[in-house]
């Protein structure tokens, strides 16, 4: 386990209890460990919040990161507007038969 | 003077596993950046409302340690002109390193008595940016591609 390249990681943290609700964070951790170098990288980042009612019924409630969404939303857009844009100008500058 | 571990390596005072051991320590307190703690903050209480706040991490750590010794040749130089010169032992040891912590926030968690919602939180700055940066690479690629083929 600890000479994993590439390690992930879903935890659960504690309750925190509102009126009659328990809310348990989720997060998820990958880590890269390369095999002889020191050192690591960690990404870790919320998933989901568990709300847990009185009588015990749970609900996923998604934690979704717009900011993440959005950025690659505008590159994707990026990227199709040259491809789209290539494509127009190779149409128009192909000589007539 | 600790008492030395059997097996340590110890080379002209330099207690090499001691070294190691600080370097793992820090390595464990690294770690820690993947617990779940570090990404939901603690709740803050507003009235029968509490608002949990939550962030994603991006932890980058790298480090070095080396160390080195030597020791003069005693029979060597007893048989050259000047015995006794060059011996003894010595050395010395180094590390280094570094690492960054990026942390932003993603979303906050509000949990009151009607129920619990989770409120995203959208970086202006980053996605202006993304947005910036995309438009410039369309503009150019869009221009390059009107000026028509070059001919030399």
């Amino acid at each position: 386990m600890a000479n994993r390249i590439l390690t992930q990681q879903t935890s659960t943290g504690e309750p925190v209890a509102v009126s009659n609700f328990k809310v348990y964070p989720v997060a998820h951790s990958y880590q890269v460990k390369m095999p002889g170098a020191n050192g690591g990288i960690i990404w870790n980042r919320p998933v989901a919040v568990i709300v847990e009612d009185s009588e015990g019924n749970k609900q996923v409630l998604p934690v979704t990161d717009v900011t993440r969404w959005l950025q690659v939303a505008i590159v994707a857009a990026g990227f199709f507007g040259v491809i789209l844009s290539w494509l127009i100008f190779r149409k128009s500058s192909k000589p007539a038969d | 003077m600790d008492k030395q571990p059997e097996g340590a390596v110890k080379t002209a005072g330099i207690n090499l596993d001691r070294t190691f051991d600080d370097v793992n320590a820090t390595m464990d307190k690294f770690l820690e950046v993947a617990s779940v703690n570090r990404v939901y903050g603690a709740p803050i209480e507003v009235g029968d409302v509490k608002i949990i706040p939550s962030a994603e991490n991006l932890a980058i750590l790298g480090y070095g340690v080396g160390a080195g010794f030597g020791s003069g040749n005693l029979e060597a130089n007893e048989e050259a002109d000047k015995p006794g010169e060059g011996i003894g032992e010595g050395g010395g040891g180094g590390g280094g390193g570094g690492g960054k912590i990026l942390s932003r926030p993603v979303a906050v968690i509000i949990a009151s008595p009607e129920g619990v919602r989770v409120e995203p939180v959208a970086d202006r700055t980053k996605v202006i940016m993304a947005a910036i940066t995309a438009a410039g690479f369309v503009a150019g690629m869009f221009l390059r591609m009107s000026r028509g083929p070059k001919s030399f």
